[in-house]
């Protein structure tokens, strides 16, 4: 099913980004925007930012994994390299 | 204080309750591999052996001298899992595929199973792994000295303590037993061990719940309210800019490296993997984990310097801040912790490095010095198994040593040394994961360049100022040379020691590796290791035996094999009814073999053991090139292609010959007919013309009407040879000597002849007359033939003479070896143009009324050349046509 296919290959895609992502948002420059010393809520702001993008990756890692695991079960195997 | 017998009763209470874990695990494995001991959660567990004392003491000190900088030693983990689809899968695959035993025996299999890179890898790991033992041993004695330090936590954790050498020994003894007890008990065909990941996951459990506790009751101390827990945060927390720099890329980079290349991580990793859910799995539990244990890392570190005097050793914080508060329950439960962390890192240490040894360092040697035991299975395996027990002491005495003779205070500083260490492998490991072209010389060259670099920018500074390395040497470089110096090596200054150490080491591996793979061809079979490897996700179930052609003896293979896995395990490999039968072993008895071999020795060694049995190798160049990667694939099918369109071709060309043959003997069969039709029409013509004048004249003579039925039975019998030749089909092939060739006068043949057109002459009112006869000759051949020609001849004489009174004369004679014989007629002749034309196939003189397949004058020109002769009109222009025909004379003239 084409549906299916392209679902498939944007969790395959998504896999794919996220270390490129991840790299991205954790060396400078990105990550000196947010090394400013600036309190948000009394915590500061970098511990908030370094947290908050790793727990952002393994929320996407987590659910990709569910969507790799789900694909297993639909298709035959796990989707594949292209 | 605690009193030293109740922490080391509980040490070995809680040792106790390892072994009991392990015990189970083993137990449970053996009945039931697939149970909950390879689940997704264990496996992730077990990976966290990546958090050593180094995370669980150290992360709180780093976080109070450098301030974040220890969360990219997390962080590097966190991309590679997260990142788990773009290498983590192929690496675990592959590992999994080819039953890989160690990260050695991993790069050693990928670059042609070879020795020499299995023995640096192994070296370096040893190298790398020493300090990193150190760091647990000293973490484990710091935290017991200070915990049954009498004076006091307070104290204790202010004043420099020295070492307690004898305590860190009986500590190493300790981790010693346990992992030989549960680590090397058994030759594993996967060299998975069940019973040490339970108790690895079960000491995973604990020392996380211990950071957490101890992290909670922190937080819980300022009253859950962030500005008071970041109160007395430092300059690095608030305003950390300066820590993103150099030194934050490097650090990423080298846990990053670490988690796959440290070979305790490789072991867990890919070693112990049993299917990809687990690492499916792994890649978003094993980041949370390393988030869960790093959540309070840096209030720890913010109440340590707060509340604890200055000067304090920040390493020590988890132990020492709930000591101060008298919370002994928490602070055992710290001190397990970090007792958990440090052992469990040791234990898979030590096993993963004994396996290493023996496979790729001790057992190559051992074969190639002959030092191995012949007595018989039993003896193989203790020595393999003594090996390795061995090796496990040697590991954890080098890092007993490596304790002893550096100074270096802090924990991240140690592990530091020793991810620089490991990280030269990552080039040979992601380039033979990715670049098929990638050699072992490139490999081996990198590998110990890279390792050179590192000792002397890194680990021999580490000692700081000892025999070693002078602290001159290290100031201004040796003999004073500056551009050598150790931490500014060609002039490169300015930067940490390890940034400097890990650029040099790296870029020196990385350029010569890929510089070397270009400059050399790989060896065949290393050219199809590397197309395994690469291409595994499309190539899993090629194996080495369709590539391969071996062969041995049964009977020595059984004998290696019997050596080296025991009787047991041999006879079942050998239970096959087929090999039972049978004395030489095939590519698939031998494959099978060396893989269960690998397994227990590694591949190099396993290879090696069965080449010295294998009679005859051969790798097949047809299936290496089939397996040649894409565009060399598409270049074999298109030359395939091309061979085939040369056949369809060739084939072409066949048919075309084939059919260019049927024209010509569809051509010559219209021939036959027409050639058969005419020579039957003759003798029938003048049958039938006898047989009229018989009919018409019933008052004839009977002398008469008996010669003209002598005429007619004559062309009957000659009708009837004529037809007996046609059955036998001789006809169709060429003329010659289908009948041996009689000697005749054609005298008699021609006399015949005129008789039997005799008929016709009447019926057409022609005059026939025999002129001049020649002296009596003879010929050779066939008397029908001449007689057909001669018939023939006469009888178009008469058809064709439209005179007013028709005649023809026929005169014969015979001069200078020749015999001729003219056909004269008195009609209006033949055109000049033409005389050439009437002895073509189906041209007819130009008489309208006359049938015929104008063939009569061409078969008596064929038949005449088969004489020899030749048939042609005279030229010399008298009125009427007149035909020669001459024939040499072959036999005597009489």
């Amino acid at each position: 099913m084409k549906h299916w296919e392209s679902r498939t290959r944007n969790v395959r895609d998504a896999a794919a980004i996220l270390p490129v992502a991840a790299i991205f948002l954790l060396l400078p420059p990105v990550i000196l925007i947010f090394s400013a010393p600036v309190l948000i809520a009394n915590i500061p702001l970098i511990v908030l930012y370094v947290y908050g993008v790793w727990a952002g990756l393994i929320l996407i890692a987590l659910m990709v994994a569910l969507r790799v695991e789900e694909a297993g079960r639909n298709g035959k195997n796990e989707p594949d390299e292209a | 204080m605690l009193h030293p017998d109740l922490v080391i009763a509980i040490c070995l209470a809680y040792v106790a309750i390892l072994f009991a874990v392990a015990f189970a695990g083993d137990r449970r494995a053996r009945r039931d591999s697939g149970g909950w001991l390879s689940s997704p959660l264990v496996y992730t567990l077990s990976i966290s052996i990546y958090c050593s004392s180094w995370t669980f003491f150290g992360a709180v000190g780093s976080a109070a001298r450098n301030g974040l900088e220890f969360i990219a030693i997390y962080l590097g983990p966190t991309i590679v899992f997260v990142g788990w689809w773009v290498f983590l899968r192929k690496l675990v695959t592959v590992g999994r595929v080819h039953n890989t035993t160690s990260i050695a025996d991993f790069i050693s299999a990928r670059y042609g199973k070879s020795q020499t890179l299995g023995a640096v890898v192994t070296l370096i790991a040893v190298i790398a792994t020493a300090p990193y033992i150190s760091l647990q041993l000293k973490a484990l004695t710091d935290s017991f000295q200070v915990l049954t330090l009498p004076r006091g936590a307070v104290t204790a954790a202010s004043s420099t303590i020295e070492p307690d050498y004898v305590l860190a020994f009986w500590i190493a003894a300790g981790l010693c037993v346990f992992s030989i007890i549960f680590g090397v008990r058994n030759i594993d065909v996967n060299e998975r061990h069940h019973g040490v990941v339970a108790a690895i996951a079960v000491e995973a459990v604990v020392k996380l719940v211990a950071l957490l506790a101890v992290g909670l009751w922190v937080v819980g101390l300022s009253d859950w309210d962030p500005a008071l827990v970041f109160a007395g945060a430092p300059a690095s927390i608030i305003d950390p800019a300066e820590t993103f720099g150099p030194r934050w890329l490097t650090l990423l980079f080298l846990a990053a490296a670490a988690v796959i290349c440290l070979p305790r991580q490789f072991q867990v990793t890919v070693v112990e993997n049993s299917d990809n859910r687990q690492i499916r799995t792994a890649s978003w539990l094993f980041p949370l984990y390393l988030l869960l244990l790093c959540l309070f890392v840096i209030p720890i570190a913010i109440a340590g310097l707060e509340r604890l005097p200055a000067g304090s050793n920040p390493d020590l914080f988890v132990l020492t801040l709930p000591m101060q508060e008298n919370y002994n329950t928490l602070t055992l439960l710290a001190f397990l912790g970090g007792f958990s962390s440090a052992t469990s890192m040791v234990i898979v240490s030590s096993i993963a490095l004994s396996t290493m040894i023996s496979n790729h360092i001790v057992m190559p040697l051992a074969l190639r010095l002959s030092l191995l035991p012949q007595a018989g299975a039993e003896a193989m395996r203790h020595f393999i198994l003594t090996t390795r027990r061995c090796a496990v002491v040697f590991v954890v005495l080098l890092g007993l040593i490596y304790l002893r003779a550096s100074n270096s205070d802090a924990l991240a500083a140690i592990g530091l040394i020793s991810f620089c260490g490991v990280a030269q492998f990552l080039p040979s490991l992601v380039g033979g994961l990715y670049w098929s072209r990638a050699t072992a010389a490139g490999a081996l060259v990198g590998l110990v360049c890279g390792l050179v670099l590192w000792g002397y920018t890194l680990v021999l500074p580490s000692f700081g100022g000892t025999a070693l390395m002078s602290a001159s040497t290290i100031a201004d470089g040796p003999f004073g040379v500056l551009w050598l110096r150790p931490h500014a090596l060609f002039g490169l200054n300015g930067y940490d020691p390890l940034v400097h150490a890990v650029f040099w080491s790296m870029t020196a591996n990385v350029l010569l590796f890929v510089l070397v793979s270009l400059a050399r061809e790989p060896t065949p079979l290393a050219r199809f290791q590397s197309m395994l490897f690469v291409d595994v996700f499309r190539r899993q179930t090629e194996t080495e035996q369709r590539i391969i052609r071996r062969t041995a003896r049964i009977a020595d293979l059984r004998q290696i094999a019997e050596r080296i896995l025991g009787p047991a395990e041999a006879t079942a490999l050998f239970a096959d009814r087929e090999v039972r039968r049978s004395i030489i072993a095939g590519d698939n008895m031998i494959s099978r073999v060396e893989q269960r071999l690998a397994a227990n020795v590694g591949a190099a060694s396993a290879r090696s053991l069965i080449s010295r049995v294998v009679s005859d190798e051969t790798i097949s160049v047809q299936e290496l090139k089939r397996l040649a990667g894409e565009a060399e694939q598409i270049r074999a099918y298109s030359e395939e292609l091309e061979r085939k369109s040369r056949q369809v071709e060739a084939t072409a060309a066949a048919l075309a010959a084939a059919n260019q043959r049927l024209r010509e003997v569809d051509a010559q069969k219209d021939e036959f007919l027409s050639q058969i039709s005419h020579e039957v029409r003759t003798p029938m013509t003048s049958i039938r013309s006898f047989s009229d004048i018989l009919l018409a004249e019933p008052a004839m003579q009977e002398e008469q009407k008996l010669r003209f039925l002598n005429i007619i039975q004559n062309e009957s019998s000659r009708l009837t040879r004529l037809l007996d030749s046609i059955l036998e089909l001789d006809l169709l092939r060429t003329a010659s000597a289908r009948h041996a060739p009689v000697d005749f006068d054609p005298e008699d043949v021609l006399t015949s002849a005129m008789e039997s057109c005799e008929a016709l002459a009447h019926t057409a009112g022609t005059t026939l007359v025999r002129l001049r006869s020649a002296a009596s000759v003879t010929l050779s051949g066939e008397p029908d033939k001449l007689a057909q020609i001669f018939i023939n001849l006469i009888s178009n004489a008469i058809k064709y003479n439209d005179a007013p009174k028709p005649k023809v004369s026929v005169s014969s004679s015979s001069s200078g070896g020749v015999y001729e014989v003219r056909v004269e007629d008195n009609g209006r002749g033949i055109a000049k143009q033409d005389h050439e034309r009437i002895f073509l196939k189906f041209e007819r003189g130009p008489v309208v009324g006359h049938q015929g397949a104008g063939l009569g004058l061409s078969i008596s020109r064929q038949i005449t050349e088969q004489f020899g002769g030749k048939l042609f009109l005279d030229e010399s222009g008298k009125s009427g046509a007149c035909f020669i025909l001459q024939v040499p004379i072959s036999g005597r003239e009489g």
